[in-house]
């Protein structure tokens, strides 16, 4: 399937929820679990992992489940890492997946609060076409 | 030192005072910590924190792989919050 490349590169819409595990436990304890939030997503073959808003995580009230050293422009930050249910429905068969994520600012964000990093495009075909501005996306698989 | 803000410090100092145990039986395995007591050990993060909600549901615990050295992650977009 090919998308259009939008003015801040190629951009999918993309789901961000609770773990399944998680959401049945809060649910299951009366705890409010909280439905899974739409976000703007950019594919950035740049990041080696996938990153997502931190304001996102305490909406959702996750708590990190590790923290990494993570290399970025000005100089090595420790980041929180969360565990992640993972939806892109644009997909053909759409993706579906839990996921460690480092939650962060996204610096410049233009409204992007994801990036789609290599953890994830590793398992798949990503082809970027500049001269026709679009870009195609396939998985190996429907789900991982 | 960790600074007291940072989240999982607790856990993270449990995880430093064992790392050389946890080295040489579990290298590469993924542990499993709340507080200053090592909960189990297993061989992806996705076990280790599915362990931790049933065992801890909202309260944090920290699953961190053990290695040598924590390398550092590739990420030129972001910033500090």
């Amino acid at each position: 399937m090919r998308y259009e490349v939008g003015s801040t590169g190629p951009i999918l819409t993309a789901y961000i929820g609770l773990p399944v595990q998680l959401r049945k436990l809060r649910l299951f304890s009366g705890a409010v679990a909280a439905a899974p939030r739409t976000v703007t997503a950019l594919l950035d073959t740049g990041s080696s992992m996938s990153v997502i808003d931190i304001g996102i995580m305490h909406e959702l009230r996750m708590h990190a489940e590790d923290m990494l050293t993570v290399s970025s422009l000005h100089a090595p930050l420790e980041l929180p890492l969360f565990n992640l249910h993972l939806q892109i429905p644009q997909l053909h068969g759409a993706y579906d997946t839990e996921i460690g994520m480092i939650g962060a600012r996204i610096s410049g964000s233009q409204g992007i609060q994801c990036l789609i990093g290599r953890d994830v495009l590793q398992e798949c075909v990503f082809t970027y076409d500049g001269i026709k501005r679009s870009f195609m996306l396939s998985f190996s698989s429907a789900s991982s | 030192m960790l600074e007291a803000r940072t989240p999982l410090r607790q856990e993270l100092e449990t995880y430093a005072r064992h790392k050389p145990d946890l080295l040489a039986r579990y290298e590469g395995k993924f542990v499993l910590i709340v507080a200053d007591r090592i909960l189990g050990v297993f061989e992806d993060r996705q076990s280790a924190s599915n362990a931790g909600y049933q065992q801890c549901t909202d309260a944090p615990f920290l699953v961190h792989q053990v290695l040598p050295v924590d390398l550092p992650v590739d990420m030129p977009l972001i910033s500090a919050e």
